[in-house]
């Protein structure tokens, strides 16, 4: 192979191309049916873009990073209480403290991933769960500082005053800028890097890179993604409660990413698409919807591991596709 | 008031290790880490729920046979779960492993909830043990004690098994050298659903002991999970006598917790985890020789 | 001139199991130097030492005149130490070119980048690295899908890109045909001639050994018991008996 062959073929691998292709079309199809259906319907368009983006950020860790947390949901939770309480402590207007959800989900990530990349594989995600029930303990239970158990209500017109359908819309556009950064990191030496430590540690640390700093970076980067998804939660709804930095919300995530394809890039965002839709249809017509997604998991992980995406490439290539 | 509390301590304490013997004895077989194990715990609470109106109710056999009844009807349901869908899981991603036991959970769970509703149930106490003892001027409720005793009999009974018997020699060299333990003709597979039998009925009976002191419902089997993850954590995962360790540094935490720090109390059994994981993560550096 | 590597009174202990008893030796810059023996003797363990994988090692590891004992594996390699693996570690998952990318990322020190400049500016030297060790036409491969020759020589050239002034190889040759065990370590002594790099390398073949090494050890339950070129080694009566000229 020629030099100049090897560097087609590594810009097809490295550069963090996006195939607009696919993905002109999908936006568009969203901003259509956002803007033909019900409010409702524009609602869960949101949260299904919100959990996307949270799954997403679980994803880096989990698809690339090989690091599996129990305690994703604390930055979700994080930044949907740093935007809050910036507001309704801090003073800041809502408009500025978004950028403060994000920032104070990043800390968190920082000190919690410092003290949680010191270990590896199981004990790693027992810290962090550890560190995610110690958040959501404290504000369960700071009651004067972070409302307590009640949460923090009617401190702004949720969506900033706008309709259902703006929110979605401007929700689509910070979503799809989140997910194109997460795209570019993957690609990125930094993604490269992040990846070889989540395949081989002791290999990549031989090469002169250190691990432990590598999964730090990692870890803040998927706390502020989360972080980011908290906050356009807690404006979505004007309110933060606990339970954004609850287990549930943690376990929901790990789901979305196994459902959606694990070591892919878009195992997050299918996961979340399908986990947000089977939970809103499915639990319409059975009560125990839990059940059927107990069910689907387990065919997921016996019969197709590569979750959604998985699929999704099989058929790609049985159609005569290539990718 | 405290040494009250500290009996109680006690009984959840033994509680503990029960659910976190199964738990870390199932990781340090099959390497797997059991998140359906609240809710082997709290199965066994609903059937023994159901089971002592039917067996002598108000006795204190019938109880105790009522409570081993549900807990091997626990251990049928994970021999059933071992075998149909783990044994296919065990050479595969540690995060498959993982949602399968999750997905089990939320099996159960709405199981649980379609068969006995989402409110509270109440698991009648045999008469013998409504009373209380009597030491000086404290009123020591007697069920707490009576279920310390039964689950001493039971780990008296699992360090016999494990210590004593041929299958407890496997079991240990199991946790230490799977590749050995193929090596000496033994049928592996046997031992991990043995071993996932043993869990799932310890954790069943822990749940069905416990089942008249507390709310029997379908959210134990979240609160008892992360409890047990702690204990094993604390230990140390596959330890048996960490699990002891951890299961009477939790119980008692959770007791004066609640008494002294009622707000703080779960807080502090999450610090206490967080504080060993940390000194684990310390004395390490460096990686294996090869 | 000083030597690159200098062994003083290493000593590992494993509980009550004494891996490395007291090892002291001079590596002289730029020599190809093997550590032979039976298995258990200790040379998986020693390289281990020099490649910070250990803690609780006595003595001291004076490499390029500074005690590295202590030091991590990442700091190693920064310093100059580049080292395969007994078993073959490649980053499994990705494809030759992209482990090969990954190892002069690495190189580079800039890890954490976000923008492609670094790749521009490596895919050449990448290129001609997949070149030497004869990769080149694989690149697009997957490492799990490469044979275990490949990968030996995948690994061997990763380890080469940041240029490491000491290589330690571990058992590089286990489980190769005889044709690729030499193929592969001409390569491997051509390499580091041509660079003037310092090579010490773990073999079982005395075939091997004979033709690469300039300076042999041998080690027996964690003692050397004998250091020299590799026709004093081989004639010495007590390495004969030990060890019996044997090879896998």
């Amino acid at each position: 192979m020629t030099a100049q062959d090897l560097k087609t073929l590594w810009a097809r691998v490295a550069r963090a191309t996006v195939s607009w292709q696919f993905v002109v079309p999908a936006l568009a199809a969203v901003l259509a049916i956002n803007w033909m259906a019900s409010t409702s319907t524009s609602t869960m368009m949101t949260e299904i873009m919100i959990m996307a983006l949270f799954a997403s950020s679980l994803n880096l860790l989990m698809s690339f990073g090989h690091m599996v947390s129990f305690g994703h949901a604390a930055y979700f939770g994080l930044g949907a209480y740093g935007f809050t309480l910036a507001v309704v402590r801090g003073g800041v207007p809502p408009e500025l403290a978004l950028a403060i959800g994000p920032l104070a989900a990043a800390l968190g990530g920082l000190v919690f991933g410092a003290l949680c990349v010191r270990l590896t594989q199981i004990y790693f995600a027992m810290l962090t769960l550890a560190c995610a029930q110690i958040t959501y303990t404290v504000l369960f239970q700071w009651y004067d500082f972070t409302g307590g158990d009640t949460g923090i209500t009617g401190f702004m017109i949720p969506r900033f005053g706008l309709s259902e359908k703006g929110y979605a819309t401007a929700v689509l556009a910070v979503v799809t800028l989140c997910l194109l950064a997460l795209w570019g990191i993957v690609k990125s030496p930094l993604g490269l890097s992040i990846r070889a430590v989540g395949q081989d540690r002791y290999r990549a640390e031989a090469l002169g890179l250190g691990a432990r700093r590598v999964q730090l970076v990692a870890f803040v980067i998927a706390a502020f993604f989360a972080g980011v998804a908290g906050t356009l939660y807690s404006v979505l709804h004007g309110a933060a409660f606990p339970d954004y930095a609850g287990l549930g919300i943690t376990l929901d995530g790990l789901i979305m990413v196994v459902i959606g394809g694990l070591n892919s890039f878009a195992g997050g965002i299918w996961g979340g698409i399908i986990y947000e839709l089977l939970a809103t249809f499915v639990s319409k017509v059975i009560h125990e919807w839990e059940l059927v997604l107990g069910l689907i998991l387990l065919a997921i992980c016996l019969v197709a591991p590569a979750g959604f995406a998985g699929v999704s490439a099989r058929l790609r290539a049985m159609l005569g596709g290539i990718r | 008031m405290v040494l009250i509390q500290l009996v109680n301590g006690l009984m959840e304490g033994m509680t503990l290790f029960l659910i976190a013997s199964g738990l870390t004895l199932i990781f340090g077989v099959t390497r797997i880490i059991n998140f359906a194990h609240g809710s082997f715990y709290m199965l066994g609470a609903f059937l023994t729920y159901e089971l002592v109106p039917l067996i002598a109710p108000g006795t204190l056999w019938g109880f105790f046979v009522a409570v081993a009844a549900s807990a091997a009807a626990v251990s049928a349901l994970g021999v059933l779960f071992e075998t149909t869908v783990l044994r296919r899981i065990y050479g595969k991603d540690g995060i498959l492993q993982l949602i399968v036991t999750v997905a089990l959970v939320l099996i159960i769970r709405d199981l649980v909830r379609m068969t006995w509703g989402a409110n509270s149930v109440s698991v009648q106490m045999p008469d013998a043990l409504m009373g209380a003892l009597v030491v000086g001027d404290t009123y020591f409720p007697l069920f707490p004690i009576a279920i310390f005793a039964a689950g001493l009999i039971v780990v008296l009974a699992m360090i016999w098994v494990i210590y004593f018997t041929r299958a407890g020699i496997l079991l240990r060299a199991g946790t230490d050298d799977r590749g050995m333990v193929a090596l000496l003709g033994v049928n592996e597979k046997l031992i991990f659903t043995a071993v996932f039998a043993a869990g799932a009925f310890l954790a069943g009976l822990a749940g069905g002991l416990s089942a008249p002191y507390g709310e029997v419902n379908y959210l134990l089997d979240t609160t008892i999970i992360v409890s047990a993850f702690i204990v094993c954590v604390i230990g140390g995962l596959g330890n048996l006598y960490g699990a002891l360790a951890g299961a009477l540094v939790v119980g008692v935490t959770k007791a004066i917790g609640v008494m002294y720090f009622p707000r703080l109390s779960m807080v502090l059994i999450f610090l206490i985890m967080a504080a060993v994981l940390i000194a684990r993560s310390m004395g390490r550096q460096g990686g294996p020789a090869r | 001139m000083q030597p690159i590597l200098s062994a003083r009174h290493i000593r590992k202990a494993y509980g009550a199991f004494i891996a490395l008893k007291d090892i002291s030796f001079d590596i002289p810059r730029g020599e190809r130097h093997a550590l032979i023996g039976p298995n258990g003797a200790g040379k998986s363990t020693f390289i281990a030492c020099i490649a910070g994988q250990l803690p609780g090692v006595e003595g001291e590891m004076i490499f390029k005149g500074e005690n590295i004992l202590a030091l991590p594996p990442a700091r190693l390699a920064k310093r100059g130490i580049g080292r395969t693996f007994q078993i073959s570690r490649a980053f499994l998952h990705m494809s030759v070119l992209e482990n090969m990318m990954a190892a002069y990322v690495i190189a580079s020190g800039k890890w954490a980048s976000l923008s492609g400049r670094v790749y521009a500016e490596k895919i050449d030297r990448a290129h001609a690295m997949l070149e030497t060790v004869g990769l080149a036409e694989r690149s697009r491969d997957t490492v799990a899908d490469l044979s275990l020759g490949d990968r030996k020589r995948l690994e061997f050239g990763m380890a080469l890109a940041a240029d490491p002034d000491l290589l330690l190889l571990d058992e590089p040759t286990a489980g190769m045909s005889i044709k690729e065990r030499h193929f592969l370590m001409e390569m491997v002594a051509e390499r580091v001639d041509a660079t003037g790099k310092t090579l010490i390398f773990v073999e079982h073949d005395i075939d091997v050994v004979m033709k690469i090494a300039r300076r042999v050890t041998v080690m027996v339950r964690g003692a050397i018991l004998a250091q020299g070129s590799p026709e004093d080694i081989k004639a010495n009566d007590e390495v004969q008996a030990v060890y019996l000229g044997g090879g896998h």
